[in-house]
């Protein structure tokens, strides 16, 4: 976490507790993460639809290619 | 449709730094038919549109080219509307003034010095400013109404799930919902008509019937309108408070019966509604790690846009859900509910959009989450409940435009259109 963040983090952790204490009398109950019913849709079937740029357009936008591959940085 | 008047619009000079980039090919590339031939868009950045710099008016997607149009943007391009631009917003929808933009701040066309409110502020600026005939904005705590109160022009947010988000870079994804910005409820409402709709590849949509302008009544007479009191209490500036009473006076003069309801827990909306976001943020902002496109969004994006991540961390941490997101889901259904019983006798409620009067661009304090949060009081339950809610030009003090809002229930969103264009007809 760099010092930006950390001093975000605390200051914001006053601003959680201001809000926790604002709630602090809401009762439990059932909450909403959604107002709609969420279901698993399945696209129906269609013809396959004309080659399209995307995957072309999409690939450019990567920061650095060598021989054909993605190259990105291991994970810090 | 006229090349004449895209060409016209195009070379109009930007002096409130509303649009981050302008597209002209894309605009002249406009179809001549269709129910929106011969109108010309401002789209707001956060929403892909082929070929144009899809930026979230942030450092971390400055090099973004999208490479495919957002459901939204396959529905105005069929029905011939000429996008002649990306508008400029608060950096990845998160701000309420149109000043945390990586392009700079937008202005406000309708109040000099004033902020124009966000987060959908370019939108609103460029329609206020006449440099397009229309927008489309994003909602998710009141970032179309806010900025459209300011500017005075009319904004409508959506019943939740009635426009596809469907490459929109979203903010909020329980929340958020696309919409029109219009110089008139009419044209709100057409642009309604093409962007409405279900859409196969968003699993939150809904078929939803459009006809929205074509049905557009504006008779008052009979109309039931709720207006709670709690509301007076939580206004902060005067002048809102005599300019929705004046707002009142006015619906009664009509015909509307104004009724008394209650919202208890309006002034939870604020801490209810940021705890959601600040969860859903931090999960929505996992894409941007710059490996596939664009920049590590920590270390390139704005103080509240890295506030709003680094909260969400840290509340989505196991030990801490039941103190703060499982309450303010348990505080959302409370909100919903109350909403619900408000809304059950009446056909809206109607309200301020704002607790009070814009802020000069940079003012001191601007920076600070607690002022700026506070502007959201009156919007966020409506996203909160997934309603439809619509600003529409009410008054203007000390020179500032200020909207008056109308809230419905769930898929009324033609019944809220019509108490707009009746109170706009005024």
């Amino acid at each position: 976490m760099t010092g930006k963040e950390d001093k975000i983090l605390k200051d914001g952790k006053a601003l959680l507790e201001e809000f926790a204490s604002a709630l602090d009398k809401v009762p439990d109950m059932e909450g909403t993460p959604y107002v709609i019913e969420l279901k698993n849709v399945l696209a129906g079937d269609y013809p396959g639809q004309s080659p399209s740029d995307f995957p072309k357009r999409f690939s450019e936008l990567a920061p650095r290619w060598d021989f054909g591959y993605l190259k990105v940085e291991k994970k810090r | 449709m006229s090349k004449e008047h895209i060409e016209s619009i195009l070379e109009k000079e930007d002096s409130w730094n509303a649009f981050i980039e302008k597209t002209p090919e894309i605009a002249r590339s406009a179809s001549n038919e269709g129910m929106l031939a011969g109108k010309t868009l401002a789209i707001k950045s956060c929403i892909n549109v082929k070929g144009a710099l899809t930026s979230c008016a942030s450092k971390t997607l400055d090099n973004y080219i999208a490479p495919y149009d957002a459901t939204v943007i396959s529905k105005i391009k069929s029905e011939g509307g000429a996008i002649i631009g990306m508008a400029n917003m608060d950096e990845f929808a998160c701000g309420a003034s149109g000043e945390t933009s990586y392009y700079g701040p937008t202005k406000n066309p309708s109040a000099k010095g004033m902020i124009p409110g966000g987060s959908s502020s370019g939108s609103a600026a460029a329609v206020a400013a006449d440099l397009c005939d229309m927008a489309i904005g994003t909602d998710t705590g009141g970032s179309i109404r806010n900025p459209s109160s300011h500017c005075g022009v009319v904004g409508f947010k959506p019943t939740y799930g009635t426009v596809s988000r469907y490459g929109v870079c979203d903010m909020s994804m329980s929340l958020e919902q696309v919409g029109p910005i219009a110089k008139s409820v009419y044209d709100a409402a057409l642009l309604l008509d093409v962007i409405s709709g279900k859409d196969e590849r968003e699993a939150t949509t809904l078929d939803t019937r459009g006809g929205f302008s074509e049905n557009l009544n504006p008779d008052l007479s009979g109309k039931k309108l709720g207006y709670a009191k709690e509301i007076d209490e939580l206004i902060v500036d005067d002048g809102i408070r005599t300019s929705i009473h004046a707002a009142l006076d006015k619906l009664k003069s009509e015909g509307a019966e104004i009724i008394d309801v209650e919202l208890p827990s309006l002034s939870i909306s604020i801490p209810t509604y940021y705890l959601n976001v600040y969860v859903e943020f931090f999960s929505a902002t996992r894409k941007y790690d710059g490996r596939r496109f664009g920049h590590k969004i920590e270390e390139s994006c704005g103080e509240e846009v890295l506030r709003r991540i680094t909260l969400g961390k840290y509340i989505s941490a196991a030990e801490w859900q039941g103190k703060y997101y499982r309450k303010a889901l348990a505080a959302r259904t409370m909100i919903r509910n109350e909403l619900e019983s408000a809304l059950k006798d009446v056909d809206a409620l109607v309200a301020p959009v704002v607790p009070m009067l814009p802020h000069k661009i940079g003012e001191e304090g601007s920076n600070d989450p607690k002022v700026m949060y506070a502007y959201d009081i009156f919007t966020t339950p409506a996203n909160l409940a997934g309603l439809p809610a619509g600003s529409v030009p009410a008054n203007e003090v000390n020179g500032i435009p200020t909207g008056l809002q109308v809230i419905g229930k769930p898929l009324s969103d033609q019944k809220v259109l019509d108490v707009m264009a009746g109170f706009e007809a005024l």
